[in-house]
């Protein structure tokens, strides 16, 4: 039965107020740290959660889910190092405002987008649950792989003007996403009989020294200045500012929620796919698509509501299917689980109490990141002031720790300084290194669902009408050819224009 | 290095890539080689219209595959910070990360004075040391320190 009563008291007391701070800065930290994740945040407090009560245990997890959502953010602004995969798309506009001197509005901006998102994601996990569960249930193999289709096509929007090297680029990541066992047939690829490859290239390793070496190799340069970046202005009533030019795009940050709250539900997908086609939308609705990439507060806003939204998203499923909507979210399963509670749609009857206290607790959770974030800011802007030498050593030893740390692999850290030399390589071939994430990023997801759909197709003897007739995959490849034939449309403008 | 140069390169490396990713998909059960044989296709085309491309465009601008770094100073940072992985990796992680770094702080300090050098030992002591509790004295995640 469901008592307002229990609810208040369980929000009210101290001890769980004081778990979710704490949780909650874990988290911030974990996301804050390239290599570590939300994940092993809340693996790692899994155990620390067995001592306390069910509701605790999960705003406790909860709070780390959160939390690093937004501290994966930090770095991607800082040092073009995205903490988290969800956060890639925030170093396209966060690094270059921190170049400008603008670290501050810019971390701003992306911590008052995490709490946006998170209370978006939130209000949809209250108030959604049942028809989006419904909705998500609809979502196949066909669907998955039409979805990672639609999230390529922002291969136009992060190689404008040069389609052909952006598509080669993500060719070079999905090819690189191949390495190691395949998934259907247990055989090895492109692993050049070697042990070490069959386990394939971790995605973070290989993010970590696409972003992070080529800055700290263009760095280089710059090792006798006294600093690497401009120095940031402190500017007066930089939050208030922040927050009033925040409310003007409004519009982004409901595009972002919409994506997240959607993609999230979507049992594999996650926020590493939802924040592309986040960005991807906001860039196409905005009336300066050419100034995405430039640095503007637009590119932070979609990715990190977004993969904040994604939060409560992913939890819908979890909670009333049984089934994750993302990696975090299978982790917060497992806890749900240990503490004696099952998924599924009894939960909301005969565990009320619980779920509600740990959904409203959500919000609670939101509001102490913004207050953390705050402090936060404060501290990481000072990060700008290290001398170029001392942040390039930093930030490749960071790299090395941060490959090494996800699996214990030495592997890992000679994928990190391979794809470091790549990523430079096409850095300075005018490639980006952009493109070759995504195809690396989408990759696993986007051959599991091809065949997963083959097969699927081939069991109910029609291939092609698999792929093609059911009706949520309908809207997405619609969705695709919009989004390609707008794309190609622009460039033909752009260039009759530039013509003219 | 002008760019036409820089596109001949990289699509003649891609193609050959190709082709050499093309020669591990052989003897493998056609399920398992269908995605990625269409990714190596694909990635054929669109490295042929590259080359094309290039020759189409002309010369183009110079590229400063260095940017504005001395060659050597380059190539000496990129080479420590390799050996640096390697040591740290299948030696000692502590001994490799702490020569490493100090190497790369000396190297590229604009001066090279004795407070300049303690304040670069000061800091590697403190980032390794900061690292060691984190990592694994917090998360349990415990560094290679294979010979010591």
């Amino acid at each position: 039965m469901l008592d307002f009563g229990v609810i208040l008291s369980n929000l009210s007391d101290p001890l769980t107020l004081l778990l979710m701070m704490g949780s909650a800065s874990f988290g911030i930290i974990m996301g804050a740290i390239p290599g570590l994740s939300g994940t092993l945040g809340i693996a790692l407090l899994l155990p620390f959660t067995f001592s306390v009560e069910p509701h605790q245990a999960l705003l406790m997890l909860g709070s780390v889910y959160c939390g690093s959502e937004y501290g994966g953010s930090i770095p991607a602004i800082l040092i073009n190092t995205p903490g988290t995969a969800a956060a890639l798309c925030t170093t396209f506009d966060g690094h270059p405002m921190a170049l400008r001197g603008e670290a501050q509005k810019a971390l701003l901006t992306a911590l008052i987008a995490s709490i946006f998102g998170g209370l978006f994601g939130v209000a949809a996990l209250l108030f959604l649950s049942g028809p989006l569960a419904d909705v998500s249930m609809s979502f196949g193999a066909a669907e998955q792989f039409w979805l990672c289709v639609f999230a390529l096509t922002i291969i136009a929007s992060l190689s404008s003007g040069n389609i052909l090297k952006g598509l080669l680029g993500a060719l070079l990541g999905l090819l690189l996403s191949c390495v190691g066992m395949d998934p259907v047939t247990g055989m090895p690829r492109f692993t050049f009989n070697t042990m070490e490859l069959m386990g394939g290239i971790n995605v973070v390793p290989a993010l970590i020294g696409l972003f992070a070496i080529p800055l700290a190799l263009m760095l280089l340069r710059a090792a006798g200045a006294t600093s690497a970046m401009a120095p940031y202005v402190k500017m007066p009533n930089v939050v208030w500012n922040t927050l009033r030019d925040f409310c003007k795009r409004i519009w982004v940050a409901g595009v972002g929620g919409v994506v997240g709250v959607i993609v999230g539900i979507m049992p594999g997908a996650g926020g590493n796919i939802a924040t592309f086609v986040a960005y991807n939308e906001a860039k196409r609705f905005s009336k300066h698509p050419e100034k995405f990439g430039t640095g503007i507060m637009e590119g932070i806003m979609a990715p990190e509501v977004c993969n904040n939204a994604v939060v409560g998203g992913a939890q819908i499923p979890m909670l009333t299917l049984g089934i994750p909507g993302s990696a975090p979210a299978a982790v917060m399963l497992g806890a749900l689980m240990t503490h004696g509670l099952k998924p599924g749609f009894n939960l909301f009857t005969e565990q009320a109490n619980i779920v509600y206290t740990y959904s409203i607790g959500l919000i609670l959770s939101n509001i102490m990141i913004l207050f953390l974030g705050l402090f936060f800011v404060r501290v990481f802007v000072q990060a700008l002031k290290i001398p170029a030498h001392y942040l390039l050593v930093s930030i490749m030893t960071m790299g090395v720790v941060g490959a090494y740390s996800i699996n214990s692999s030495a592997m890992d850290v000679l994928s990190m300084l391979g794809c470091g030399i790549i990523g430079y390589i096409l850095i300075k071939g005018k490639f980006g290194v952009a493109p070759m994430a995504l195809g690396l990023i989408l990759g696993s997801t986007l051959e599991e669902g091809f065949k997963l759909s083959l097969h699927l197709g081939q069991a109910e003897g029609d291939v092609v009408g698999y792929f093609f007739s059911r009706p949520a995959s309908l809207v997405l490849i619609g969705l695709t050819l919009l989004s390609t034939g707008y794309s190609v449309w622009k460039e033909i403008s752009a260039r009759k224009s530039a013509k003219e | 290095m002008h760019e036409q140069t820089l596109d001949y390169c990289l699509g003649a490396g891609l193609l050959g890539l190709g082709a050499l990713l093309w020669t591990q998909l052989e003897g493998l059960p056609i399920e398992g080689t269908l995605f990625p044989a269409a990714l190596i296709c694909f990635l054929a085309v669109c490295s042929l219209a590259l080359i094309l491309r290039a020759f189409l465009q002309g010369k183009g601008a110079v590229v400063h595959f260095f940017g504005e770094t001395p060659v050597r100073q380059w190539f000496t940072a990129v080479i420590v910070f390799a050996i640096q992985c390697i040591i740290a990796m299948y030696v000692s992680f502590l001994v490799g990360m702490a020569l490493g770094m100090t190497t790369l702080l000396i190297l590229l300090s604009p001066q090279r004075t004795a407070r300049s050098i303690v304040c670069s030992l000061l800091f590697v002591g403190l980032f390794l040391g900061a690292i060691e509790f984190f990592f694994s004295s917090m998360m349990h995640i415990y560094f290679p320190e294979t010979l010591f």
